[in-house]
């Protein structure tokens, strides 16, 4: 050994030192971990795999048809529009007995062989066409090029509040449902009060209300109106009509009062007042038509001959993030059918011929904002079916009544907007669901129809225009029937006195509390779960589609009505006296007059006024006198009377040329198609 | 042995007086078994599982040159006369872009007039590959197109024409645009995904025509070229980029709206135009393609 080292057990040598125990630990690590003997077996479950994918997407894509029901009973003129010898474009009236019902279309059959070559090399013998706006502007496949309709995929994404009722006080619809009249209904020999509203309340047979701004008739206030909540003891008037506008209540009609424009109900469900309010929506898809394919669906004609039209949206849609107007996770999707107002083909000489027809209005009117093109449509006009009453707003059908001209109405809307404002829904917090209360509408009507009496002074206004619901619900979620168990953190955060906020949403994780759900008080929610795909509740809620590609893909099987604003339900007969000759009309201005009424759409018939003037004429008067009252050249007077129809609508709407279906046509006259082809 | 030994005085301990004795719980794995479970296992399954692959097809609209899309189109198509093959020197009928007429497939007037069922039942068939070498290639659809007794083969009076008369083409047309013409093989169908994903956003495959003759059961091969030398077949004249059997489809999403084109070699184009649809000034005859018989 070359050193002695001597290790002393503690730090000196002193001689109170002694030896003591000491431990060092030392730590055995292995690198080197052995791996499990034993198989590792695992079994990957396909459906599982499957349910877990759908689960993760938020890829919808959505395909299907829309099944149009379109026509035109609201035409321009009974016109057949043509290239004359001179190539000028020429609209010539087709009489009032040429003019023909086919498949809900109102026009002519082509029956003059001189006028098939003046026309388009298309036409033929017998073959029908409509008025205009015909086929090319209405029909939801157009052969010229230009979409009649855009689709889009919206959602709604914001809430508003409109004024229902016209009234200085500030009542809106966030303060109620409006209430327009009160009714007296006799049940069992007792009185009780019904109440109109102007628009759907909502309320079912034993719902609850508060009345607001009602006026208590009683000595002693007894209704307690501002206190009270009230059942709903039937719905509908007295012979059990109009149930989504009526409701009744147990008390005697001469003991409350309403105040028209202010008073409103609210639902009450636990104690909760609902809330009303209208929806808006956003659009998903931006690139307009060229977002989706349109084509004719396979073998798809409509019970009325309409061509079903089938779609294939190319662009994906990604709800991901996106919340609705509550905050929630989107479970409702719509798809928006809006009226392209620019649908014409500017090369047609029907387009060329009523655009030449309005140019003597303002350029305003006429051109569409930002551009040179010239308007066939109003701008698209929107409100709800409404209660007829002039007190109300946004009533769609009554849309240019004078005597609404000072209501409120969704104005200037264009198909390519992003947003558009929507239905009006009710939501109860105690529910935790929005019910659909009124659909919007949208409003159209040709430039030449809505300002014919600044075109022609001599003629009425025609402002019905045509109506449609743009919004179709796609439902692609469902919130479970069952609210979950109302969940209280707050006793857990005062019984551990937990203050940091990141503790408190840690708490909140941990009880699985949703982001969308409802904070009823401080840190105190409840809600809805939303289901999964393919999941249903106890009620058989839910929803179940296809997924395939990563993605959900969504049938939709629509139908579009595009419908008359007010057709017209009642008509009455009207008499113009006529006394033809050259004596009486000695200017031919009954003869002229006589031309015009043969050409009017509502001409019905005429009849000699008197039989003995009449026969003596046949023996007198020769081939061009009573045989030929289109140019009647007869000396001696000839009275006839001319019969027309005067259809009525519910509003004043101007001239009417054709009745609604609602009217029983067998009893005005009709004709074959054999009487002229 | 003596490990952290503390000394407590009795008196030091009151009421409710408590001992912290520290708790340790760090996980310290022996072996890989948590790793296998957790990761190994994971990452296995994971890999198992085959990738989402978005099969989704959308619409292609055909296009002319410069990629407007064209609402209808016609194929012509000219076969060996059977005067020329029999005299031992096949030639074509027509000497343009023109088709020939029914009578070059023995079709007899009645054939047309009633159609008859191996009239109605001959078709023209469009097949899609991914390259232009049969040797290789893979095919992806296929279009049938029937005949058609459309406006060209009628006279003035909607009747069909003789049969020396008749023309052999079909017209397709855009269902929407032209819905009284056929429109079976005018839109194409294919996979979005693919498309989006090519370079420039332009996919190519290749066409054959093929017209089955319903009279006879025969088979005959079209190209899209005239000049071809039917006693001396080489296989290049016949396939690859340049051949004369296969034509070149493009398919390209243009901003969202997916279309395709024909796109001719210089073989195909040399003589007479067979591959032109650009649209025709002049209006009238739609824009065309022209095939001809390969081999008589």
């Amino acid at each position: 050994m070359n050193k002695t080292n001597k290790i002393l057990l503690n730090s000196v040598k002193l001689p109170n030192n002694v030896n003591v125990d000491s431990q060092i630990q030392i730590g055995l690590y292995n690198k080197n971990k052995p791996l499990p003997l034993n198989d590792i077996d695992t079994i990957v479950s396909q459906y599982g795999q499957f349910v877990k994918e759908r689960k993760d997407s938020n890829i919808y894509r959505f395909y299907g048809v829309v099944k149009p029901v379109i026509s035109n009973p609201l035409f321009n003129e009974n016109f057949k529009i043509f290239l004359d010898d001179d190539g000028n474009i020429t609209g010539n009236t087709i009489a009032s007995s040429g003019i023909f019902e086919k498949d809900g279309w109102v026009g002519y059959y082509e029956n003059d062989v001189d006028d098939i070559e003046q026309n388009t090399n298309d036409s033929s013998l017998c073959e029908f066409f409509p008025f205009d706006p015909g086929y090319d502007k209405l029909r939801f496949l157009d052969n010229d090029g230009v979409q009649n309709y855009l689709l889009k995929i919206v959602y709604p994404f914001e809430t508003r509040d409109i004024q229902i009722m016209k009234n200085n006080s500030g009542t809106t619809l966030s303060d109620g449902v409006p209430v327009i009249e009160k009714i007296e209904i006799e049940l069992n020999d007792r009185m009780y009060v019904g109440f109109r509203t102007a628009m759907n309340h909502g309320l079912t047979e034993g719902s609850r209300v508060n009345l607001h701004n009602f006026i208590d008739l009683t000595s002693d206030n007894s209704l307690k109106l501002g206190q009270k909540t009230y059942k709903v003891f039937k719905l509908g008037n007295q012979v059990n009509e109009q149930k989504l506008r009526v409701f009744v209540l147990d008390i005697e009609p001469d003991q409350i009062d309403l105040n028209v424009g202010v008073s409103t109900i609210k639902r009450v469900v636990k104690g909760k007042e609902s809330n009303y309010y209208v929806r808006r929506f956003k659009s998903l898809t931006f690139s307009g038509y060229t977002d989706y394919d349109l084509y004719p669906a396979a073998y798809g004609t409509t019970y009325y001959y309409d061509n079903v039209a089938a779609f294939n949206f190319k662009t994906d849609i990604d709800v991901k993030d996106i919340k609705d107007n509550l905050g929630r996770p989107i479970s409702e999707l719509y798809l928006s059918i809006v009226k392209n107002d620019n649908d014409s083909d500017p090369n047609s000489i029907n387009t060329q011929y009523w655009n030449s027809t309005i140019s003597n209005l303002s350029s305003s009117i006429t051109t569409i904002s930002g551009t040179n093109i010239t308007r066939f449509w109003t701008p698209i006009s929107a409100g709800y079916d409404l209660e007829n009453d002039e007190r109300i707003n946004y009533n769609i059908r009554s849309y240019g009544d004078p005597n609404y001209v000072n209501s409120l109405y969704y104005e200037n809307i264009d198909e390519s907007n992003n947003t558009f404002d929507g239905d009006i829904v009710e939501y109860n917090e105690s529910e935790l669901l929005e019910r659909r209360l009124e659909d919007v509408y949208h409003r159209i009507n040709t430039i030449y129809r809505e300002y014919l009496n600044d075109i022609d002074s001599n003629k009425e206004d025609k402002r019905e225009g045509y109506i449609y619901t743009p919004f179709n619900l796609i439902q692609i979620r469902e919130f479970s029937n069952i609210i979950n168990p109302t969940i209280n953190l707050q006793e857990i955060i005062d019984k551990y006195n937990i203050t940091n906020p990141l503790d408190i949403e840690d708490l909140k994780k941990s009880f699985q509390i949703p982001d969308y759900a409802t904070e009823i008080s401080t840190n105190v929610y409840k809600w809805r779960s939303l289901l999964d795909i393919g999941i249903t509740d106890s009620s058989g809620g839910g929803v179940n589609y296809p997924f395939e590609s990563g993605a959900h893909y969504v049938y939709l099987d629509k139908t579009f009505y595009l419908q008359r604003q007010d057709p017209p339900c009642e008509f009455s007969l009207i008499s113009e006296d006529l006394c033809l000759g050259a004596v009486c009309d000695s200017n031919n201005e009954n003869q002229n007059k006589l031309l015009s009424l043969f050409k009017d759409t509502t001409y019905l018939n005429y009849t000699f006024e008197n039989a003995t003037e009449a026969a003596n004429l046949v023996n007198g008067s020769g081939t061009d006198g009573i045989y030929n009252l289109l140019d009647y050249n007869g000396a001696d007077d000839l009275n006839i009377e001319v019969t027309l129809v005067d259809y009525e609508g519910n509003y004043e709407l101007g001239k009417r040329d054709i009745g609604g279906t609602c009217i029983d046509f067998s009893t005005l006259k009709q004709r074959d198609i054999d009487d002229v082809c | 042995m003596f490990v952290d030994r503390r000394k407590i005085l009795i008196g030091n301990i009151g009421s409710g007086t408590t001992i912290d004795i520290p708790l340790k719980a760090n996980f310290f794995p022996v072996d890989n078994a948590e790793l296998i479970q957790d990761k190994f296992v994971n990452d296995e399954v994971e890999k198992s599982i085959n990738p989402i692959v978005d099969y989704k097809k959308v619409i292609f609209k055909p296009a002319d040159d410069n990629w407007e899309i064209i609402d209808k189109f016609k194929i012509n198509l000219n076969f060996y006369t059977p005067d020329s093959i029999e005299a031992g020197a096949p030639s074509h009928r027509g000497t343009g872009a023109e088709s020939g007429v029914y009578e070059d497939l023995d079709f007899i007037f009645d054939d047309v007039f009633c159609r008859t069922n191996r009239f109605i039942n001959s078709f023209i068939r469009f097949s899609f590959y991914d390259t232009p070498n049969s040797g290789q290639n893979q095919l992806l659809s296929f279009v049938d197109i029937f005949t058609q007794v459309g406006n060209e083969q009628k006279n003035e009076f909607g009747f069909p024409k003789p049969i020396n008369e008749s023309p052999i083409s079909f017209v397709l047309g855009d269902p929407v645009k032209q819905p009284e013409e056929i429109h079976e093989g005018y839109h194409f169908y294919w996979f979005k995904d693919l498309v989006d994903n090519t370079p420039n956003q332009e996919y190519e495959i290749y066409g054959i025509m093929q017209f089955n003759n319903a009279r006879n059961g025969r088979v005959y091969e079209l190209g899209a070229s005239k000049q071809f030398d039917v006693n001396n077949i080489q296989i290049s004249e016949l396939e690859g980029e340049d051949g004369i059997l296969y034509l070149k489809i493009i398919l390209k999403n243009d901003n969202g709206i997916y279309k395709y084109r024909f796109e001719p070699n210089t073989k195909q184009l040399n003589f007479p135009a067979g591959v032109n649809l650009n649209p025709n000034p002049a209006g009238g005859t739609p824009p065309t393609l022209t095939f001809w018989q390969i081999t008589p």
